[in-house]
């Protein structure tokens, strides 16, 4: 039997998920169609459209669907850049490559782009945020701050951050994508000019996502999300983002979040109990630092990470896979190869660290028996991992 | 057995794979990542290296139904296989790099690697043959197809080695046989096409890579009496025996074709000569390594010795002292490299290697 402990790379797709999904597959329709089938569709995806609305405090209009939250971070940052080439653009260190990488490309085209620091336990370094962004330092074109962090789970101060950025009248772009379905999280509240997710890290299916761009903000008129499509063509999405409607997926994302935002009562706790049972133990063993905040409110209930001295990732994860076990590193693969964390690099630790993290996500199917095999498997593997490099 | 194989995403190590899981192994495919950056796609005749050629691997993989990985060994390669092949050459030799990550990569950090995770065994789609006597010794042997076999790259890794090694392709009687079996066993590699170049020398310009990584450094080439006979943009690009490249302004007196008979990198310096004075009777090898515990060759010994990887063997009469082997050659032989691997051969079976000494 396999345990699956990578929920922040994917969650299963619920079950109430697929029964949407392949029950929306069977009604047909381009809702950009001006007939009656067309209207059907059209009446299904709005249907979905006001229902995750509703349950992520947005409006409606604010709700772009996309196929997921690469596109939505691109949309963003090059849709953003394009209506306001002007000012610094600023980005904590530990954001998902999916922001980081379009920043760069930005680079290219003449962008000033700044990095924010975080701390030892990987949350932004508010502080020095604040200096970046005092009227002294000159205007800025954006600020990209995730909610939650995809490694340590490290839930980010973005609310606190929300009003230094509006005095500079520059938009506040939020990667919600660990958070939506995980935690609380409302769009209203989070104090982000544009934010975004995908829907399969919350149960629902792959190559569905979701940019919700703030229509209006009363008390800054600039904090409208102001942006050019990337995605040109038929004018779908309120011109943000062209190309004919996934409207089952949209379905199927919103079944899944629906059950996900139900249950967020008692899974918060439940996980918490089980990634404090295994942070703990995690601690207990010879070599093994637990990074991030402490379990608690400061972190998100699933995520546990860890740096293991003298044990590669590679060959951590290798032997967790033989043993039955799928975990992660956290940082991204390139092309198979596992990459060093430069989460773990921005938080301090050193490139050896950084090349020995290990991360354990959990989520809606884990139990108790999952973090047992874990806990099983994690000694010998660590000291195989270590005794594979001389 | 739990077995390791290595799949470089070609036909060859795919059909290995297949035949070691046929076999009734426990197999996981590994892909060794030896480039930093890697590009996109597969170019040239670089038969690895590229994503194109992991994705390769990994769809075999697939096929065969084996756990796959990919384990990044670039530094491990830059450091003993790249910065040797530079050094190598800026020392006036001609390093083979395919022996060097046989050596160091392969054979070394590889195994030792898959030892430690719990592997008995590294498969890889070489040709060459292991043997295991009654006695228990391991000997290593040509590959039934003469026109594959990789004996000569392989000598290096030693008898120990051996122990830990499979070579499944050994008795494939032609490299036609082994894409016959790709395509039965619906390997998408199975038309893949061969490789050749050196892998990391992007365009299979060896002296422009050289160029590039070492800079030029102008100086002269003299014939054998000393006299200043042309121009270089750096000894050593330079291999003793070479012939093609010269660039000499005026023809040799005598109107015969010259060659490369010495390399002399702290002079900065190349010496040209007729055919004749590229002509050896005697190879001396250090660095030996020995892989018949039962043939020590510490006294005079009949065998056959070989100087390149494609190059034929010559009978030769060798003595091992130590670290050294000399080989007496029973007929000349000319083109006779330093850096390169001399390796010692009695009938199809591997005795001995060891680096040609300048």
């Amino acid at each position: 039997m396999r345990h699956y402990l990578d929920h922040a790379a994917t969650s299963p797709m619920r079950p109430v998920a697929r029964e949407a999904y392949v029950e929306a597959l069977a009604t047909f329709g381009n809702p950009s169609s001006v007939h009656a089938t067309g209207r059907a569709a059209n009446g299904a995806l709005e249907t979905a459209r006001e229902e995750l609305a509703a349950l992520i405090g947005a409006h409606p209009t604010e709700v772009v669907f996309t196929s997921g939250a690469t596109e939505a971070a691109n949309s963003t940052v090059h849709g953003l850049w394009a209506e306001r080439p002007e000012g610094r653009v600023l980005h904590s260190t530990i954001e998902h490559h999916a922001v980081l990488e379009p920043l760069a490309a930005l680079t290219d085209r003449g962008a000033q782009i700044s990095a924010l620091p975080v701390t030892r336990t990987g949350v932004l370094d508010l502080d020095e945020a604040a200096r970046q962004l005092s009227p002294g330092r000159g205007p800025v074109c954006l600020v990209a701050v995730q909610s939650a962090n995809n490694e340590t789970g490290a839930i980010q101060p973005v609310p606190e951050l929300a009003p230094l950025v509006e005095r500079t009248q520059a938009p506040l772009v939020v990667d919600a994508a660990q958070s939506i379905g995980h935690v609380p999280w409302t769009f209203r509240d989070s104090g982000a000019t544009v934010a975004f997710a995908s829907a399969h890290k919350w149960g629902g299916p792959g190559g569905v996502g979701v940019m919700l761009a703030r229509r209006v903000d009363g008390a800054v008129p600039a904090r409208r999300a102001q942006m050019a499509p990337l995605l040109r063509g038929g004018g779908q999405e309120r011109g943000l983002r062209a190309g004919t409607v996934n409207v089952a997926g949209a379905v199927a994302a919103v079944a899944a979040l629906r059950e996900a935002e139900d249950s967020i009562g008692a899974e918060v706790p439940r996980l918490r109990a089980l990634a404090s049972h295994l942070a703990d133990a995690l601690a207990g063993m010879p070599g093994v630092t637990v990074t991030g905040p402490p379990v608690g409110t400061g972190r998100l209930p699933g995520i546990v990470s860890a740096v293991v001295e003298a044990a590669p990732s590679e060959a951590m994860l290798f032997l967790l896979d033989g043993a039955g076990v799928d975990a992660s590193n956290g940082a991204a693969c390139n092309a198979g190869v596992v990459q060093p964390s430069h989460v773990v690099e921005a938080m301090g630790f050193g490139g050896a660290a950084a090349g020995s993290a290990l991360r354990i996500s959990m989520g809606w199917t884990t139990s108790q028996e999952d973090v047992d095999a874990l806990l099983h498997a994690l000694p010998h593997a660590i000291e195989r991992a270590r005794a594979s490099r001389r | 057995m739990r077995v390791l194989a290595a799949l470089s995403g070609g036909v060859d190590s795919a059909v290995a794979a297949a035949r070691a899981v046929e076999a009734g192994h426990d197999v996981v495919g590994v892909h060794m990542a030896l480039s930093r950056n890697r590009d996109q796609f597969r170019s040239g005749s670089r038969g690895c290296c590229s994503i194109e050629d992991s994705n390769d691997a990994r769809r075999a993989a697939d096929k065969l139904g084996i756990p796959y990985y990919v384990w990044d060994l670039s530094e491990e390669f830059q450091d003993t296989v790249v910065k040797d092949f530079l050094s190598e050459y800026e020392a006036g030799r001609t390093p083979n790099p395919c022996v060097r990550c046989n050596e160091h990569i392969k054979f070394d950090t590889l195994l030792d690697r898959a030892d430690a995770l719990g592997f008995d065994a590294v498969a890889t789609g070489h040709y060459a043959r292991i043997e295991i006597r009654d006695d228990g010794v391991r000997e290593l042997h040509r590959a039934a197809d003469a026109a594959k076999d990789q004996s000569y790259v392989l000598a290096v890794m030693g008898p120990e080695k051996l122990a830990r090694s499979m070579f499944p392709l050994g008795a494939m009687r032609s490299k036609a046989e082994v894409r016959a079996e790709a395509a039965v066993r619906g390997l998408g590699v199975s038309n893949k096409p061969d490789s050749y170049d050196i892998c990391f020398v992007a365009d299979g310009d060896t002296k422009g890579f050289l160029q590039r990584e070492l800079g030029e450094r102008p100086g002269d080439i003299l014939d054998e009496s000393g006299e200043v006979v042309g121009a270089h943009s750096g000894a050593y690009a330079y291999t003793v025996g070479q012939r093609k490249g010269l660039a000499l302004p005026r023809p040799a007196s005598d109107g015969k074709p010259r060659y490369v008979t010495g390399v002399d990198t702290e002079r900065n310096v190349v010496t040209v000569g007729p055919e004749t004075l590229l002509t050896v009777r005697r190879v001396t090898g250090e660095s030996t390594v020995w892989l018949a515990p039962d043939v020590q060759a510490i006294e005079p010994t009949e065998c056959e010795v070989q100087v390149r990887a494609h190059g034929a063997p010559v009978r030769a009469t060798i003595v091992r002292d130590g670290d050294r082997v000399v080989a007496d050659l029973h007929e000349p032989m000319r083109g006779v490299a330093a850096g390169q691997s001399l390796v010692a051969y009695q009938g199809s079976r591997v005795i001995g290697q060891a680096t040609i000494a300048r």
